[in-house]
């Protein structure tokens, strides 16, 4: 059993072999577009729309800043691992803009709760 | 036996009457299946809003538009919009006819299905806004997948938004805007059973006026919707409250197929009574205009004629329906009217079932014009506007020129299609006619209890237009309103056709009102048929207690609105009487009072009002001010309509006198600023501390080293000497080198949290930071010696742990050694496969970076004292990284 993991893990290295692996920019860059896109519902009336927007522009990005770091670190165990200085700084440009997401949705939510 | 017939008879009546009852009111045993209910005429409530207008040039206008399912079969076309667009037309003209004179008209939009909700804030009605509604408007096409035809909902929604904007109009005090209601509904009142978790979700289980109710299978929908009517029609209910925030209803409905009695709530919620079902507190006058129409061709006319009739537009027949001519005019589709230097402009509105239809216009010269589509042309010198209505049918307005021969006469007006496709077939045509006659009140004189009022009302006409020779008959009335009760009288006002027209009022004696709301109304026919209808604005007069009494100023209190709890504040100015006096309170009654703001607390400079013995001193000669403050027991949204008892007394005279002095404000509930606050943390707490709680615990969950079984160990002893790091074997040395038999699996050195390899324990450990990875720990087993800033006694590395190494630094050879050498374990890892691959950078990285950590260690080793039986110390690359 055990050797037969070992095959399949060598079998798998010897494929990453091929190609560079590097941060998940990807998944950084969902978490930029659903946080940019959640701006579009800052000045909505619907209460669902920007409930939605709170949804996507803070809640999303902070859990994609979570797990892209994740992906990162496991990545990071691949002697092929090719760091990114933009991962980084792609992160905390995120983070800020989650924050700004929030703040700008959970205004008007707030206001239409309370009154 | 006559025992038995009687009882079958009372069980008779009553299966009857349990039947029947519904709501507070007894449906009428005869009436059709489908068809429109008989209201009381609307052209009242719609006679007020204008004249309301007049008064107040402010108009809020909520329309509110049904966006039920149903509308993909009752209107597949979304002729709706064409029509609601056809309203915004007219009311677009009124707000800019007349420059900066015009009225300010704000409107907005909501969409009701099984709740209310604005798609349109509330926008002021202008030319730079018209494209901005019309867009808006557009919208509403594709607003048709609702589930309900909740109205009770949409019309508890309509009032709030219209006292909201009010309350915000009149912040500051002042004249109120007049308040409509435009509704378009396309059914009659209609829950839907929620049978999904799905539909429980999005609709809601129950509705607020049947909290106890779930909406889950017939019988339940139907005690809701039971519960529903009585909520919109119980005394005091929301038609009550809609007509006690002074809001007229004009409602619009697609009433082709629609069950008779399905209507009856909402068109008895609109005009008091629809056949025998009465919907709130009987009123004298309509309060507001239901219109069915049996077909969508027949809303788009009623669309049109609301907003035309707000706009001063008086049509000049009821029934717009006409059949479509040929290539000729017929007297089916024709309709005749005469125009007179009178009126200032005509508006047509024609429409056939399919585009191809021609309006035909002859003047009275004979000239005629025929309109196939919408632009500028002219009959005569006569200017003409014509608009498009569905691609089928315009708007034509009409201009009086400057030369009248063109104008005034008979003119006709034809609904053709050359093609003879239409011929016969039904299209609608209706006329409205402008007036430039206006009537106001001219002299009202001082109006005292128990005496008489000589009123004065005077017609007005462009300059040169000769009244006396253009009018043939003129009725005109005197309407007295008391704020108080509610309550009209009214006195005819005599004189020639072309005025003046003067009458008397006697006013009663036990009037104890302060103040009352005059205007004069007048029916006017021209000698060539026309009949005009003109309304004065509404003048609000002060009606004085005998002379020499204390006066009260000014008549009623318009009182500023409050849009959150507090207290607002009016200034009444005494008015000496005939010597010095004594002013106090009595009673206050708020009939008028929104849900929760009742009762109300009613003080002056913050302390009760004053009885007899403490009464307010007015001395002789002086007027004296004071500040009324009327404190509503909590936030609420409506109006608040009330009075309050104000004795006077003036020395030396018997007795005192009573008034009435009403007070009004609107109320909305504003926004709860703590709730704000709180509900603004706990959602930025939601929105950015709850993930990070969930990565926390997502860290803690995962905090492990990769399964062991696939890391290989080596533990080398190693001498770190002049910068070269060398592999030890007994008392030889070696450079360093790592080979494949260097390494041993790490399976069975324990789990994936901790195990202990060359005498290093590794723990995996959840990061503080939820942004941080898991990291490994290592620390020597049985402890490290305490050096300097604890280094060396626990360092962090991958728990990816495969390319990672540590220096063991061992503090018994190292202080044997000579200055400058140090000795210890270097242990490194490696995953299972190929060892080259990984150990290419690796050996690399340790040969950098080794010597530093380990002479760092060495130098704070040998400033400390040896402690015997002490166990040794570790350390790896200081940043505790892997060397990949």
């Amino acid at each position: 059993m055990a050797r037969a993991a070992t095959r399949e893990r060598s079998d798998k290295s010897s494929e990453s072999e091929n190609r560079d692996v590097g941060p998940p920019l990807l998944m950084v860059g969902l978490g930029f577009v659903s946080a940019l896109v959640s701006f579009a519902f800052v000045t909505t009336d619907s209460m669902a729309l920007r409930l939605f927007g709170y949804v996507i522009g803070s809640i999303i990005p902070i859990l994609i800043i979570g797990i892209a770091r994740r992906v990162d670190f496991d990545r990071r165990r691949s002697p092929y691992y090719q760091p990114k200085v933009a991962f980084r700084y792609g992160l905390v440009v995120l983070a800020v803009v989650a924050i700004v997401a929030a703040a700008l949705h959970v205004w008007p939510i707030a206001t239409e709760l309370s009154s | 036996m006559k025992r038995f017939l009687h009882a079958l008879a009372a069980l008779l009546v009553f299966a009857l009457a349990s039947g029947l009852w519904q709501s507070g009111a007894v449906y009428a045993q005869k009436t059709p299946e489908t068809g429109a209910p008989e209201t009381p005429d609307g052209g009242p409530a719609i006679d007020d809003l204008v004249a309301c207008m007049s008064t107040s040039r402010h108009l809020l206008v909520q329309f509110v538009i049904d966006e039920s399912a149903s509308l993909t079969a009752t209107d597949p076309d979304d002729r709706r919009v064409v029509a609601a667009m056809s309203a915004l037309d007219s009311l677009l003209t009124l707000a800019t006819a007349e420059g900066a004179a015009s009225p300010a008209i704000e409107v907005s939009f909501g969409a009701f299905a099984n709740e209310f909700r604005i798609v349109q804030e509330w926008t002021k009605v202008g030319d730079d806004t018209g494209q901005e509604l019309r867009t808006s408007l557009q919208g509403f096409a594709d607003l048709n997948n609702g589930t309900d035809t909740d109205f009770v909902n949409a019309l508890d929604g309509a009032n709030d938004s219209l006292i909201d904007r009010s309350a915000e109009v009149t912040e500051a005090g002042g004249t109120p805007p007049c308040r409509a209601v435009l509704m378009f509904t396309d059914g009659g009142f209609d829950l839907a059973v929620r049978s999904t978790d799905e539909e429980i979700e999005r609709l809601g289980l129950t509705k607020p006026y049947a909290p106890g109710i779930e909406l889950t299978d017939e019988d339940s929908v139907l005690k809701a919707e039971a519960a529903g009517r009585a909520a919109l029609c119980d005394p005091g209910g929301l038609a009550d409250q809609i007509r006690r925030n002074e809001i007229t209803m004009l409602t619009l409905a697609l009433s082709g197929d629609i069950p008779r009695r399905a209507q009856l709530p909402l068109a008895a919620a609109t005009t008091g009574r629809a056949d025998d079902y009465f919907c709130g507190t009987p009123t004298d006058r309509p309060t507001g205009a239901y219109m069915p129409a049996s077909g969508i061709d027949v809303l788009l006319s009623r669309f049109n004629e609301v907003g035309t009739r707000l706009g001063g537009g008086t049509p000049v027949e009821a029934n717009s329906e006409v059949k479509i001519c040929g290539k000729d005019p017929c007297d089916d589709g024709t309709l005749e009217f005469s125009l007179d230097e009178t009126l200032r402009r005509v508006q047509i509105f024609a429409l056939a079932g399919e585009p191809g239809a021609v309006v035909r216009i002859e003047g009275p010269s004979g000239t005629k014009v025929d309109i196939e589509e919408p632009g500028e042309t002219k009959i005569g010198d006569t200017p003409v506007v014509a608009r498009d209505v569905d691609g089928r049918g315009l708007t034509i307005d009409i201009q009086r020129p400057e030369d009248l021969k063109q104008w005034e006469g008979d003119w006709k007006v034809s609904l053709l299609d050359p093609t003879d496709k239409q011929k016969g077939k039904a299209g609608h045509l209706q006329v409205f006619v402008f007036s430039d006659i206006s009537i106001e009140i001219t002299a009202k004189g001082v109006w005292f209890r128990g005496s008489e009022a000589k009123v004065e009302a005077t017609l007005g006409a462009p300059s040169g237009v000769d009244l006396s020779a253009l009018l043939k008959t003129s009725e005109v009335e005197l309407i007295i309103e008391d704020p108080v009760t509610l309550k009209q009288a009214r006195a005819k006002l005599s004189g020639p056709p072309a005025g003046p027209f003067t009458g008397t009022y006697a006013i009663p004696s036990d009037m104890t009102t302060n103040s009352v709301n005059v205007s004069v109304s007048s029916n006017l026919t021209t000698t060539r048929g026309v009949k005009l209808f003109a309304q004065s604005k509404s003048q609000e007069v002060l009606l004085q207690r005998p002379r020499g009494s204390v006066q009260f100023l000014p008549p009623s209190l318009q009182m500023p609105s409050l849009s959150d709890a507090g207290t607002t504040t009016a200034t009444i100015t005494l008015q000496p009487g005939d010597g010095a006096g004594c002013v106090w309170f009595g009673k206050v009654e708020v009939p008028a009072a929104p849900e929760g703001a009742a009762p109300f607390e009613l003080t002056i400079d913050g302390k009760a009002l004053p009885n007899e013995q403490s009464c307010i001193k007015v001395p002789a000669g002086s007027p004296t001010t004071i500040n009324l403050e009327v404190s509503p027991a909590s936030k609420a949204s409506g109006t608040v309509r009330g009075w309050v008892q104000v004795y006077e007394k003036v020395d030396g005279r018997e007795g005192s006198t009573v008034t009435d002095l009403s007070f009004r404000f609107d109320m909305s509930r504003g926004i709860d600023q703590a709730r704000r606050a709180l509900l603004t943390v706990g959602l930025l707490i939601g929105g950015l501390a709850l993930p990070m709680v969930l990565l926390l615990i997502i860290n803690t969950v995962t905090a492990r080293f990769q399964n062991l079984t696939y890391v290989r160990g080596a533990a080398l002893p190693v001498r770190v000497a002049e910068g070269g790091v060398f592999k030890m074997d007994g008392a030889y040395e070696s450079s360093l080198s790592l080979k494949e038999s260097d390494f041993s699996s790490l399976a069975g050195k324990g789990t994936d949290r901790s195990f202990t390899f060359g005498g290093v324990t590794f723990r995996a450990k959840a990061a503080r930071n939820p942004f941080a990875a898991t990291v490994a720990l290592a620390s020597p087993e049985g402890g490290a010696e305490k050096l300097k800033g604890h280094a060396g006694s626990k360092v962090e590395l991958d728990p990816g742990l495969a390319g990672s190494w540590v220096f063991l630094l061992d503090p018994d050879k190292t202080r044997r050694g000579r200055r400058g050498t140090s000795e210890g374990l270097l242990i490194a890892f490696i995953a299972e496969g190929d060892m080259e691959a990984q150990t290419r950078k690796m050996l690399p990285d340790i040969q950098k970076r080794l010597p530093k950590v380990a002479d760092h260690l060495a130098t704070l080793l040998r400033g400390t004292p040896a402690k015997p039986a002490k166990g040794s110390k570790a350390s790896n690359n200081p940043d505790g990284e892997s060397s990949q």
